[in-house]
């Protein structure tokens, strides 16, 4: 019951985030990615500012989760930008943009993990959010306990079904669209999304069922 | 009972997904923002863009210095087919026909082929009058009428001169001035000989003229 009040109120919430996220759908009044990475090609930056203002938080995020770690995740998601950029002569509209984007974002994410042995399991995104039991708060709601166990929940996910997940959470990908960027099949998206998904409402559900 | 599973299973993806949006809140660092479409920035301007400002300025330079060159050249060249008068008339020196012979060979003395023009025949003024409106015609082009008509009658004018008078050369001494009276007298122009004799006699009383 508490679950379903705080699925309601983070709903609400949700919904007013929705209308900032970058993948959501664009009006029919605003330019199409694919066209502004056009425009960008015959030398128009204002709508390769827009093209990047629509997207740029979504794939920072897919890319912190991803690495688990800031600095790894700054550094990947400026190399995928500048990939872009340089990638403004050859672009054709051949797929959606943000199949694209986070084909760039994945392959670069790849390179890195290859390139720099930086990138470790046991570094964390954010150390100070991670959740010490010993110094949690009383007063610390139910939906915030969910909200850290959905966190921690996430980077213990296998890495291949945590792309999945962010893949359709952060780019709003379809699973044809998911199987494209991580060089896959479509069924192999959809059992690593699904794997992905219970393993998260498990912890999700988990104080739920304690309570 | 699969569309049961499915409603089930959507249901849990909006949970999932929403409690995930509820904490998945960072931002891109302004640092990053700036760098990225600094360097977007860059990379859109074109390549030769410090070329191509200098190149519109200096087209307009090379165009205006070479008009004002051709003007110049223009105004400065005489026009084609003007000939003149000062510098044939009394000095016109043509090749003799013997001169015409030796062209074939190599000259040893340029100047002793040249022979002066009050020495001319009538038959051979006659020759160099054709000559010179034949180059006339052709050097001039045919659609300058007035440029050919003026050169045909200035060529007329240099050849007929020699025969006429004395030149100044001619009148420098008493010997060659009665030369030139006798190559008038041979190029039946008697009129013009008796005139120049009378002023041969006027100008050296103690010369024999005769």
């Amino acid at each position: 019951m508490a679950a379903n009040a705080q699925a309601i109120r983070g709903g609400q919430l949700a919904l007013s985030h929705t209308a900032e996220l970058a993948y959501a759908r664009p009006m029919d009044n605003v330019p199409e990615d694919s066209a502004l990475m056009l425009r960008y090609r015959d030398g128009d930056v204002a709508a390769f500012e827009v093209l990047y203002r629509r997207h740029k938080d979504a794939v920072f995020r897919y890319l912190l989760r991803l690495c688990q770690h800031r600095d790894t995740a700054e550094d990947v998601f400026q190399d995928v930008w500048g990939k872009i950029v340089k990638a403004r002569d050859s672009y054709r509209p051949t797929a959606k943009f943000s199949t694209f984007l986070y084909r760039v974002a994945h392959n670069c994410f790849i390179d890195h993990i290859r390139r720099n042995k930086r990138h470790t399991q046991t570094a964390a995104v954010e150390p100070d959010s991670q959740p010490d039991p010993a110094d949690l708060p009383e007063v610390e709601t139910e939906r915030s306990l969910a909200r850290r166990r959905l966190e921690v929940a996430l980077q213990e996910l296998p890495e291949e079904q945590r792309d999945v997940f962010l893949l359709s959470e952060e780019a709003g990908l379809s699973l044809d669209q998911i199987a494209s960027v991580t060089d896959s099949n479509r069924e192999t998206a959809k059992s690593r999304l699904r794997y992905a998904v219970n393993k998260l409402r498990a912890a999700i559900d988990e104080p739920v069922r304690t309570s | 009972m699969t569309e049961e599973r499915n409603q089930t299973d959507a249901r849990a993806d909006a949970l999932v997904s929403q409690a995930y949006r509820d904490f998945a809140d960072e931002r891109t660092p302004e640092h990053l923002d700036r760098t990225i479409l600094r360097a977007a920035a860059k990379a859109a301007r074109p390549r030769y863009s410090r070329f191509i400002a200098w190149t519109r300025p200096m087209a307009w330079a090379a165009t205006i210095m070479l008009s004002v060159a051709l003007v110049l050249e223009v105004t400065n060249s005489p026009s084609p087919g003007v000939v003149s008068v000062d510098e044939t008339i009394g000095t016109f020196e043509v090749q003799s026909p013997e001169a015409d012979a030796k062209d074939d060979g190599p000259a040893d003395s340029p100047e002793e082929s040249v022979v002066p023009a009050s020495e001319l025949t009538k038959k051979q003024s006659s020759d160099m009058r054709q000559k010179a409106a034949a180059i006339a015609e052709q050097e001039i082009a045919p659609q300058q009428p007035e440029a050919r008509e003026r050169a045909e009658l200035l060529s007329d004018a240099a050849f007929s001169a020699p025969v006429t008078d004395c030149n100044q050369d001619a009148v420098a001494t008493p010997q060659a001035w009665l030369e030139c009276i006798v190559a008038l007298e041979d190029a039946d122009r008697d009129d013009a000989a008796r005139e120049q004799r009378a002023l041969l006699a006027e100008a050296f009383p103690d010369f024999d003229a005769r």
